[in-house]
Parts: C-alpha cells; sequence; structure tokens
C-alpha cells in the first residue's frame, strides 16, 4: 500500500465550478431524505438487493486476508528467535511435534508455512477484490437505471421548477461518486479496520504489555488526525467556493465573448480574472498548509511511539527492567513488535481517506433516495380514452401552480369541437402554454374540469390522453440519433413509405431528401447542422406520424424565420383540417387564419372570434396588432 | 466537440509541457530548487529506522556483531550497551524530527512554487484567450474553451502534485537500496528483481487497460449523453408517453457500461494479483536466502556473511516498495500524459498571434456616417462568400434597419464595422475613414453594441451598465438606464443597482436584460450604436418601450438596427433589404411595400396575409440548407443540439 493516497484531496482543485452553483437545488432533492439517517446504507440494501452477500463474502475474506497477510513479521520473528537467538520455536495453534529441532529444516519449514500462508491470503485477498467488485458493478447499474427510470416519470411540475441541470447532477455526477465511493471505500475500510486490529492482535500476541505501551499513542493519533481532517474540510470548501467564482467569471467571459471585445473590455476582463485567480490561490495555499503540516505531523507522532517502544523493548530486552517497569521480551519478539507499531499509521490514514469518501458517497446517496422517493403519479385505476374525436371543453377552469397560491387561470370556459383551430393569444404570463397543460394532464386544475370528449382528464390514463394529442414545443427537442428514429419516435415501427407521407405532410420530406444520407441522417450534436425551421418540422413530422386527432403549437414557429414560417403554415393547412389545433402564437400573423381567436390576460380569456372580429371589436387584440405591425403611437 | 478544431502546437516546440515549466517556472526557480532538495533529503531520515533496528538488533538484542552503522565514523558510537541504547535512541528522535521538519518545509515552499506558477499561467492563458479573433470562438464550444482555463489548468496542478509524490517514491526506493548496498551489496543487487519486476507489470497493466479503458470512457459518456438526452427532452418523451422505451435504452447503455468496466476490473484483478505475487514471493524468497546464508554461510556468488539484523533491515526495506512503484507506474506517468495534453492545449493558446495588433491609427468620429464600399467577404475556412458587393451609405444620425431572411448576412455586415471580421475586398468607413486602418480599441469606443442574445456579466447591474468604464458615477449610470427605459425596473429590485445579475445572480427577464444592455451601450455615449436583432426575443409589450427609447435616440446617433420583425424598423429612415449577401433592395418602409419586392412578401408574413405571398418568395425558402446558409446559421449559434 502507499504513502500519499490521502493527499489527493488536495487535487481537487478546479473543475468543479457547478457544484457549488447548484448545490441549491440540489439541496432541494436531497430534502426527501432528509429524515434518512444511514442514507448510504438504505441505498446500497435496496440497490443490492440480491447481491448483498458478495458484500458480505467480500467483507470477511477480506479481513481474514488481512489477518493472514500481516501473519508473515510474526511467523518470521518467532522463526529469528528460534534460529538466531537459540530459543524454542513454538507457534500458536500449531502442535509442537510438527516443528523441527534444528536450524535448516525450522527454516525450510518457515518458508513452507509463509508460502502456505500467503497462497491462502492471496486467494482470499483476490477474492474479496472480486466479490466487492461485483457487488459495486451490480449495484451501481440498478441504482443508475431505477434513479433515472423514477425521475423520469415525475410530473412535469417537477421539471418545470427544478433546473434539468440540477436533476442530471443527480443522475451523472451523484451516481459517479457513489461508484467511485463503492469501487474502493468498503475495500479500504475493511482493510484499514482489519489492518489496524490484525497489528493489534499480533502485538498483544507478542506482548501485550509493551502492546499498552505502543497503544497509548493511538488515541492521540486519531485526535490529532481528526483535528486536520476537520480544518482541511473547512479551507478546501473555501477553496470550492472560489472555484466557483472563478469559474463562473471564465465562463461568462468566454460566452460572451463577443460583448468584451465590442466593448473593448479585454484588458478589464484579463484584471478581474486576475485578482479573482488570486484569491483563489490564497485559498489554495490556506488549503495546502493544513495538508502539509498533516502528514509530517502524524509521522512524528508515530516516531514518538516507536522511539517509545523501541525503548523500552530494548531496556526489557537486555535489562528486563524499564525504570521500575519490569518486563521481558526476547529480539525476536521486538523486530515484528517493532514493524506492526509503524504499521498503526496507515490504517489511521486510510480511515481519514475512506472518511471522506464516504462523507461525499453519503450526500450523493441522499440526494439519489432523494430523488427515487419522489412519488411518480400513477395510472392506478383510470380509463383509456378510446377512439379520440377530440372535443375539448373547459369548464370554470382555476389553477396555480403547485407551491404558489397565485392563480394563473381564473374560471376558464372553452369548449373546442372536433376539428376546429384555436388560436391563443396574449402577453408573456398570460396563461396560454399553462392552459394547454392543463389539457395534458401535467397539473390537475384546482377547480373546474378539463374534458377531452366528455370524458375528464383526471379520470383518463395519461399514456392513452397524451397519445392523442401531438404537442409541438417553441424549440423542438430532437434526440440523438436519426431524422428517421426522430420521426419514428412516437410509435413502435412504421415503414418507409410511411414515415416519409409524415416527412411530406410537415414540409421536411424536400429537405431531408437533398441531405446526403437522408433519413438516416444523425442529428444532434455529432450529426448534421440543421437549422431551427429544418428542425421543427422533423419535430412536426413526428407528431403527424402518431396521428393524433388533437395537435397543439406551443409557439412552434416563433424562432423560425418569416419565410419557413410560411412554408411550416402552408404546410400544416391541410394536417389541421380535420384535427382539433391549438396553437400558441407569439406573432399574431400566425394564427390570423385562426377558425377562432382567444385572448388571453392575466389568467382569463378577454375576447375571442376571429381575426376580422377582433378588430373590428378594436380591443386589446386590435391593440396587440398594431404593436405587430409596427403602427405605435398611430 | 467532436467538430471542434484541434488545438495546434506551435512547430519550434518540442515538448509544450517542458515549455511551460521553463517559461513558467524559472520565475521561481530558487523555491523548485529548494523544495526538490528538501523533499529529497526528507527521505534520507525515513529510511533510516529500518536500518537502525537492525543494527540495534545484531549489537544490542543478540550481542553478535559490533555496532556498526554505514557512514557514521566508529569513533563517535558509546561502546557500552547503555549509551548505544541511548545513541540509537538519540539518533532515532533525530531521523523522525528532521524528517517532519524537512517535508513540512519542502512542502511549504513547494506548494508557493506551483500555486503561484499556475496562478501565472491561469491569467496569461486567459489574456491570450481574449485576445484571440472571434473566429477561434466561433469554431469552438464554450465549454470546450472553459475546458482549457479550468480542467487543463488544473490537470497542471495534479501533475505538479503528483511529481513531488513520485520524487519522493524514487529517492524512497533509491535511499534505500543505497543503505542495503552499504550493508550487503551483492543481496542488495539481487532483490533489484522486486522493484523492476513491479515497474515491469505496471508497465504491462498501463499498456494493456489504456485502450479497454478507452472504451469504458466511450460507454460512460454514451449513458451521460443518454440520460441528458432523456432529461432534456422530457417534455417530449411525456408527451408521446415514451418513458419505457427510455428506461429500456437507459438501461442498455448502462448494462454495457457495465460490462466494459468489467473486462477492466478483471485486467486489475491479474495486475494485482500478479504484482502481489512478484512482492510476497520476493519477500519469502529474501527471507529463506538471508536465513540461509546466516545459518549455513554465503554461497560465493553471493559473498559476505549476512547477519540477522542486516536481513532484518532488508526485510523491512523490501516490505516498503510495493505501494510507492505501483504509485508511480500507475498515477505518477498518468497524470504525465494528462498534464502533457494539457499542456499541448495551453501552449496552442498562448503561443499563437494574438488577433490585438492593438496598433493603428486612433479613430476621430465628427459626424458618424457609416459607408460600406463594395464589400465582399467569406468567413475563414468557408468556400462560401457570405456578403457580396454590399454597398451602404448611413448618414449621420439617421436609423438603418437592416432586415432579410436568416442567414441572409445581416449580422455578419455589422461584425465588420467592429473589425471583428476583415473584407476580403472593398472597405467599410466611419467619417471617411478605413475601420482596418485603425486601432480596434479606439474604434470600438465609438460603437455601441446591443447584442441578439443581451449578455449579462456576472456582477452587479452597476458594473454591467457600467462595464470597462472607469469609476462611472452613480448620476451617469441612472441617466443611461433611464433613456434605455430600465431605471423604473431596476429601482424596484430589493438592491437595486446593486442586484447581481449573470449566471448566478438574479434572473431577470428577456425585455430587462434587453434593457440592461441597452444602458450599457448608451452610458459610453458612442457616436454610432448597432443593434442586433435587439427585440426578437421579448414579448410585444416590451419591444413597445424598447422601440420608444429607440425612437427618443434616433437622431442623436447612428444607428444601425438589425431585425427579424419588420415592425422594428418600420420608422427607420432607411431600410436595407438583405438576400443571400446582397443588398436587394433600399428604401423606406412606404417604398419598399410599394415595389412589391423581397420586402413586400416579408412584410406580408409580417401581418398574417400568407396566402397573398409571392411564389418566387417560397421557393427560395424551399431550398433554405444552401450550404451558405448553415454555415451562418451555425456561426449565428442557431446549431442543432
Amino acid at each position: 500500500m502507499s504513502e500519499s493516497e490521502d493527499e489527493r484531496s488536495e487535487s481537487s482543485d478546479t473543475g468543479s465550478g457547478d457544484a457549488a452553483s447548484s448545490e441549491g437545488g440540489r439541496g432541494k432533492i436531497a430534502a426527501a431524505a432528509e429524515d434518512e439517517r444511514w442514507p448510504l446504507a438504505s441505498l446500497l440494501r435496496d440497490g443490492g438487493r440480491g447481491n448483498l452477500r458478495w458484500l458480505g463474502a467480500g467483507g470477511l475474506s477480506s479481513v481474514g486476508a488481512q489477518f493472514l497477510s500481516n501473519m508473515d513479521m510474526f511467523v518470521i520473528g518467532l522463526a529469528f528467535d528460534a534460529m538466531f537467538n537459540d530459543r524454542a520455536y513454538d507457534l500458536p495453534l500449531v502442535p509442537t511435534g510438527w516443528i523441527p529441532a534444528d536450524p535448516t529444516p525450522q527454516l525450510a519449514f518457515t518458508v513452507a508455512l509463509l508460502l502456505g500462508v500467503k497462497v491462502v491470503d492471496m486467494s482470499m485477498g483476490i477474492f474479496a477484490q472480486y466479490s466487492l467488485f461485483l457487488f459495486a458493478q451490480r449495484t451501481l447499474h440498478r441504482v443508475r437505471v431505477d434513479a433515472f427510470d423514477t425521475v423520469q416519470r415525475l410530473d412535469m411540475g417537477f421539471f418545470d421548477t427544478q433546473q434539468t441541470g440540477e436533476v442530471m447532477s443527480v443522475l451523472n455526477n451523484d451516481v459517479n461518486s457513489l461508484e467511485q465511493f463503492l469501487e474502493i471505500g468498503p475495500n479500504l475500510g475493511v482493510t484499514a479496520v482489519a489492518m489496524f486490529a490484525s497489528s493489534v492482535f499480533y502485538m498483544a500476541l507478542l506482548n501485550w504489555r509493551l502492546a499498552l505501551i505502543s497503544l497509548a499513542i493511538a488515541p492521540v493519533l486519531l485526535a490529532v488526525n481528526f483535528w486536520y481532517g476537520m480544518r482541511h474540510e473547512a479551507r478546501n470548501d473555501e477553496v470550492r467556493e472560489e472555484t466557483g467564482v472563478l469559474n463562473a467569471l471564465l465562463e461568462t467571459n468566454v460566452s460572451g465573448i463577443q460583448t468584451v471585445k465590442a466593448f473593448g473590455g479585454e484588458r478589464y476582463e484579463t484584471d478581474r480574472v486576475e485578482r479573482q485567480s488570486a484569491t483563489h490561490r490564497d485559498a489554495s495555499w490556506r488549503a495546502h498548509l493544513v495538508g502539509v503540516a498533516h502528514q509530517p505531523s502524524l509521522r512524528l507522532l508515530a516516531g514518538v511511539a516507536f522511539v517509545a517502544t523501541l525503548f523500552v523493548g530494548t531496556e526489557w530486552a537486555i535489562e528486563s527492567q524499564f525504570w521500575f517497569v519490569p518486563g521481558t521480551i526476547t529480539a525476536g519478539e521486538l523486530v515484528p513488535f517493532m514493524y506492526y507499531t509503524q504499521n498503526l499509521v496507515l490504517p489511521v490514514r486510510f480511515l481519514a481517506w475512506v472518511t471522506g469518501l464516504y462523507k461525499g458517497a453519503t450526500s450523493s446517496a441522499k440526494r439519489i433516495l432523494g430523488v427515487q422517493r419522489m412519488d411518480p403519479p400513477r395510472d392506478d385505476g383510470r380509463t383509456e380514452l378510446d377512439d379520440p374525436q377530440g372535443r375539448v371543453e373547459y369548464d370554470d377552469v382555476s389553477f396555480s401552480y403547485p407551491g404558489t397560491d397565485e392563480f394563473v387561470l381564473h374560471d376558464i370556459d372553452l369548449a373546442v369541437e372536433p376539428g376546429e383551430t384555436v388560436g391563443l393569444v396574449g402577453e408573456t404570463g398570460a396563461g396560454k402554454s399553462t392552459l394547454l397543460k392543463l389539457l395534458q394532464a401535467y397539473y390537475d386544475p384546482d377547480e373546474g374540469a378539463v374534458r377531452v370528449d366528455g370524458h375528464d382528464v383526471r379520470d383518463l390514463t395519461r399514456e392513452s390522453l397524451r397519445r392523442s394529442i401531438g404537442y409541438v414545443a417553441q424549440d423542438p427537442f430532437l434526440f440523438t440519433g436519426t431524422i428517421r428514429e426522430n420521426i419514428e419516435y412516437a410509435v413502435d415501427s412504421a415503414t418507409d413509405a410511411e414515415i416519409e407521407a409524415a416527412a411530406r405532410d410537415a414540409g421536411a420530406h424536400e429537405f431531408i431528401s437533398e441531405l446526403d444520407e437522408g433519413y438516416e441522417a444523425e442529428v444532434g450534436e455529432r450529426g448534421v447542422k440543421l437549422s431551427g425551421g429544418q428542425r421543427q418540422r422533423i419535430a412536426i413530422a413526428r407528431v403527424l406520424l402518431a396521428d393524433p386527432p388533437m395537435l397543439v403549437f406551443d409557439e412552434a414557429t416563433s424562432h423560425v424565420d418569416n419565410r419557413t414560417e410560411v412554408l411550416i403554415q402552408r404546410s400544416l393547412d391541410e394536417v389541421t383540417e380535420d384535427r382539433t389545433t391549438f396553437v400558441v402564437a407569439h406573432r399574431l400573423s400566425t394564427v390570423r387564419n385562426a377558425d377562432r381567436i382567444v385572448v388571453m390576460d392575466d389568467g382569463r380569456i378577454v375576447e375571442q372570434g376571429a381575426h376580422d372580429d377582433l378588430l373590428e371589436r378594436d380591443g386589446q387584440y386590435a391593440d396587440l396588432w398594431k404593436v405587430q405591425v409596427g403602427a405605435v403611437g398611430d | 466537440m467532436s467538430e471542434s478544431p484541434e488545438y495546434e502546437v506551435p512547430e519550434h516546440i518540442d515538448n509544450p509541457l517542458w515549455h511551460l515549466v521553463r517559461r513558467y517556472a524559472r520565475p521561481y526557480a530558487p523555491r523548485y530548487l529548494v523544495a526538490i532538495v528538501g523533499t529529497a533529503l526528507a527521505q534520507v531520515p525515513q529510511r533510516v529506522p529500518a536500518v537502525v533496528v537492525g543494527v540495534a538488533l545484531d549489537a544490542i538484542l543478540l550481542s553478535s556483531t559490533p555496532y556498526t552503522l554505514p557512514g557514521v565514523p566508529t569513533g563517535w558510537i558509546p561502546t557500552t550497551t547503555e549509551g548505544q541504547v541511548t545513541f540509537t535512541i538519540g539518533l532515532l528522535v533525530t531521523a523522525y524530527g528532521l524528517d517532519a521538519g524537512l517535508s513540512w518545509f519542502a512542502g511549504r515552499i513547494s506548494g508557493t512554487a506551483r500555486l503561484r506558477t499556475l496562478h501565472d499561467i491561469r491569467v496569461d492563458t486567459f489574456d491570450a484567450l481574449v485576445d484571440r479573433d472571434l473566429g477561434f470562438f466561433d469554431e469552438r464550444q464554450t465549454g470546450d474553451v472553459m475546458s482549457v482555463l479550468n480542467n487543463d489548468v488544473s490537470n497542471l496542478n495534479g501533475f505538479g502534485n503528483n511529481a513531488v509524490q513520485g520524487l519522493r517514491f524514487v529517492m524512497q526506493i533509491a535511499v534505500a537500496f543505497a543503505f542495503m548496498a552499504a550493508l550487503h551489496l551483492r543481496l542488495a543487487a539481487l532483490l533489484l528483481v522486486l522493484p523492476v519486476g513491479l515497474a515491469l507489470l505496471g508497465r504491462w497493466y498501463t499498456t494493456r487497460v489504456e485502450p479497454v479503458y478507452e472504451e469504458v470512457r466511450e460507454s460512460v459518456g454514451r449513458v451521460n449523453a443518454m440520460l441528458e438526452d432523456s432529461i432534456d427532452g422530457i417534455a417530449t418523451v411525456k408527451s408521446f408517453a415514451r418513458e419505457d422505451r427510455e428506461r429500456d435504452a437507459v438501461a442498455g447503455a448502462s448494462r454495457e457500461y457495465r460490462d466494459r468496466n468489467w473486462s477492466v476490473i478483471r485486467l486489475r484483478l491479474a495486475f494485482n494479483l500478479s504484482s502481489w505475487s512478484v512482492a510476497s514471493f520476493s519477500f519469502i524468497g529474501l527471507f529463506a536466502l538471508g536465513a540461509y546464508i546466516n545459518l549455513n554461510g554465503a554461497p560465493p556468488v553471493l559473498g559476505e556473511a549476512l547477519t540477522a539484523g542486516t536481513l532484518v533491515t532488508f526485510l523491512l526495506y523490501s516490505k516498503s516498495f510495493y505501494g510507492p512503484i505501483r504509485q508511480l507506474m500507475l498515477d505518477v506517468l498518468d497524470s504525465y500524459e494528462n498534464a502533457l495534453a494539457s499542456s499541448k492545449r495551453i501552449v496552442a493558446v498562448l503561443e499563437t498571434d494574438r488577433d490585438a495588433d492593438d496598433t493603428g491609427e486612433t479613430l476621430d468620429v465628427r459626424e458618424g456616417r457609416i459607408e460600406y464600399d463594395d464589400v465582399c467577404f467569406g468567413y475563414q475556412g468557408s468556400d462560401e462568400q457570405q456578403l457580396t458587393d454590399v454597398s451602404i451609405t448611413a448618414e449621420p444620425g439617421s436609423l438603418v434597419g437592416i432586415v432579410g431572411p436568416t442567414g441572409a448576412g445581416k449580422s455578419t455586415i455589422t461584425k465588420l464595422l467592429f473589425r471583428f471580421y476583415e473584407p476580403d475586398s472593398g472597405a467599410v468607413r466611419i467619417d471617411g475613414t478605413d475601420v482596418a486602418d485603425v486601432s480596434p480599441h479606439s474604434l470600438r469606443e465609438h460603437l455601441g453594441y446591443v447584442s441578439q442574445d443581451p449578455f449579462l456579466f456576472y456582477g452587479t447591474i452597476r458594473e454591467n451598465i457600467g462595464y470597462a468604464v472607469d469609476d462611472p458615477g452613480q448620476a451617469e449610470i441612472e441617466r443611461a438606464a433611464k433613456l434605455a427605459g430600465a431605471h423604473e425596473f431596476v429601482s424596484e429590485l430589493p438592491d437595486g443597482y446593486d442586484t447581481q445579475v449573470g449566471e448566478r445572480g438574479e434572473s431577470l427577464s428577456g425585455g430587462q436584460r434587453q434593457r440592461v444592455a441597452i444602458a450599457r451601450a448608451l452610458l459610453r455615449e458612442p457616436e454610432i450604436l448597432v443593434l442586433d436583432e435587439a427585440t426578437s426575443h421579448v414579448d410585444n409589450e416590451t419591444e413597445r418601450q424598447i422601440q420608444e427609447s429607440i425612437d427618443a435616440l434616433a437622431g442623436e446617433r447612428t444607428t444601425l438596427a438589425i431585425a427579424h420583425r419588420l415592425s422594428t424598423v418600420r420608422n427607420a429612415d432607411t431600410i436595407v433589404v438583405v438576400d443571400d449577401g446582397r443588398v436587394v433592395e433600399q428604401g423606406t418602409h412606404e417604398e419598399l411595400v410599394e415595389r412589391d419586392g423581397l420586402y413586400a412578401d416579408l412584410w406580408k408574413v409580417q401581418v398574417g396575409d400568407i396566402d397573398a405571398v409571392s411564389e418566387s418568395f417560397l421557393a427560395r425558402a424551399r431550398g433554405e440548407d444552401r450550404p451558405s446558409e448553415r454555415v451562418e446559421s451555425v456561426l449565428d449559434g442557431e446549431v442543432s443540439r
């Protein structure tokens, strides 16, 4: 084993920039498991079910291996006494008859014994590692998949309030830090304890009175180690804090580089970075000071124990008396004794290391548990929506987001006939998108009911309801994969002809066939670059392939340029013909041709009617329209 | 990321890590020297106890040989047993004291040296980075550039730590062998088998495990990408009710990761078993051989006799090699490889031509007339010409609107005014002075810029408005904020102008951010104002407010406004219509509507009169994925995820 493991903790310098910033949100996630006293244990019990025997077997054989591995110096010491110090060769548990009387056969016997013990030791050691790794890998796989599955089934309210970055960081960083712990933690922890225990065991076996003297230092060693650990942690927190600030500063500079340059702010930024980097350097320096005194202090204390033990041991060996304390020890007993004394420091440091890992893993485990304890909504007892026609009714619906008491929808009454196209307009925050979220049952209304074909959506299975509604968002999300896979996403399988037909309806076929790889072109980070309009059309094709009776376009064309918008609108005229369609629009032009335009303000429907009617009424819609055509102040 | 261009190290630099060490460690050379010598020396007393125990065993406990220590004159050693015990104890106390003292001292010194060096590298790298031209940033993702500044610099830190470790390990082994050689040369030579064997095994393991490990990294990347994909697209997942499918996909990726991990674990177990075997069997062999020599005399090849105490010293040392060599071969070498790769990127950033040849005349703006004279331009590395024969004149104090479809080249036109890029032919002039002849700094002082996605820096609103201005007064800041229509909402914030914004601060709405950005541009009282689609992401009401402030500003300064929504520039003095890199129409709103060209079509879309749009207009839209547009849409950041 090594001399320096725990100095690694020092190098966790930069690179964890977002850790500090997202702590708040992750704290909220952890709160769900706040009452858990042993979060790591619970997580491992759940995630490791069926594999816990591997943990047990691994731990036990690790202990066994450690005791056997530490046995060699003990045997060698007694053999020394027999061969070089003319003592009787007496090994505990070994019948005296087995032990030869002459030095050279004694040597052969000892070597054979050492080899035999070593083979068993190594087999147990390898078995221990094998089982612990097996436990770790199987458990992690299950924890990862389970945590993800729970998260993705939570209702949208969770994702609206939690930043996805925070959720990701639980699924990703926390599971990874659990992995780091499981890879070394159990083995290291058991090894540390067994190493310490076996050293003490052999010391006591050799000479229990001298052992008491050596061990007198152990509490001091532990206390000092703990004290340094606390100080180190406090200083490292400061470093992490400064790292967070530094990274935030660097990041805004890199992503805002054009602004920096436009304002000629390069030197100004360098100065700021220099100042923050210096602050960071000074914090690191303070942390380093603690680290740099830590190891030498421990070695010095261990040295004190070593010297004291050697002093007393030597005096006992030659005088049978140290000051007024009588005692005896042979040379062959003192040598392994000294070795074991030296061996007491390493486990203490391993323990400190493993404690650090354990702390990190515990807070990760708390967050993972927090995620797993969340309650995904269930579809039990709900009915399937059969052969939906697309009649939608909002019956006196009022709604406030969970955790707030501000109503975002008030007394909404709206009945939409199958096949009707409804445009929803209004200021940001007027409640347009919320209205449609209720239709998809992402939230339940506080008062009133939303009905599809006469069924309250709360009585319908979410799956059947959502499958009957095609939803196109403002920023279309394409999954990593091919265009074909993306269009096919909604259904289990589709023929080429069906996919192509959907793409044609969405106005996407033309540009897809011009791509070198056509429908097999990869999209996403590593794939072809598509414009916003192209991605939007793929998203629309995806919706159309599922052939839902209801369509929802939530500002679907507001990030698309004018030309493309026209193109999309024209291709949609046909597909929206016989489907109930809701169009939320930022630009009024988008909904000008809708059967009905619903104007919302502050959670209420203030006007509804066709474009020309609303203009004539000269109300809120007419005002908005003036802004749209740039006639401000006219 | 995979599409980002490589970081090229200039050819005259052979080893970038060494280059960085020479350049940045040199100022702290004395510290490094002291640290190295101190660390090396500290390993000597650390190795003393094993020797002393052996000697004490022989001389005091077994009384088999006289008390001698390698390197210590016999005259210093007491002859009585009592004296020898005291001497031994004194020696050990000194050794432990020296070890602790030297380690602490060397650790301090090497800490200051390392942290200062890193600080210098970080600041210099940043300084070089901000001076790179915009093309450099266009080609790379933010995260990619960031990782040079944080991950790569902290890799160097890790290497610094590990280098100290490496030095300690090497010295520990060297000092142990020096002591052993002094005690029994031939046996020490034979024992070299142990460190050499372990080192070879370590080498074997690292070469075998690296490719497998590469696969593990790949599959963990796949797991993470898949998780991220599903969570980012959770609304889509739910709207199609495809949770089961996502679960299966994640489970599949996770299973693959587990299986690949398992192949690394198998290799690791094999390595552990073989290195334990080497260490354990050499130890037992050493014991067997040493005890045999002691009992029966040495065979001729092994030379002299061996005392029991020397054998103990050898045994204690041989127990101490396993950990250090293992770490040396695995961690230290690994961190060297990492640091080498990181230093490549750092040096590439540090050692390339900077964009800021901030020479050239100082720009003198008298009226603020802007002329584009037959400007042609193509982005570096793209064959497509982005702008062709663009000629525009903006009269002093006028408001010029630039409109056109996405990818037409609108933003590029204004970027040339800032000299972010140089035109391939033609010239951009301000009051008759070619911007290519003036220093970028003095040029940009006269230009106010509000970008499409108003970018606020990490800091307070006050700092953002007073950005890069020395010590702006409260009155000035408020005046700018009032002009931009920002004062009202800022004063309503609990912390007012001291509210933290940006990355980790208070979230402002799009319109509020926009107005802060406008105030920032106005504070410097630029003669020329450039608004890049400044209002396309805000709602109608906010747009109206901003538009009012812009209208109020017009007349005082020349303003170029790129507009997505035509309504924003309806009142402009001149509207320039750009399509496919060319200026196709110019005139006032009424003139252009009458002409019934591209602008008129765009206007019809704006007012929702879709059926009246001409066929030729749509024909162009269908062909929208022409390469030139793709390039600009990439550069504009409209990158597909």
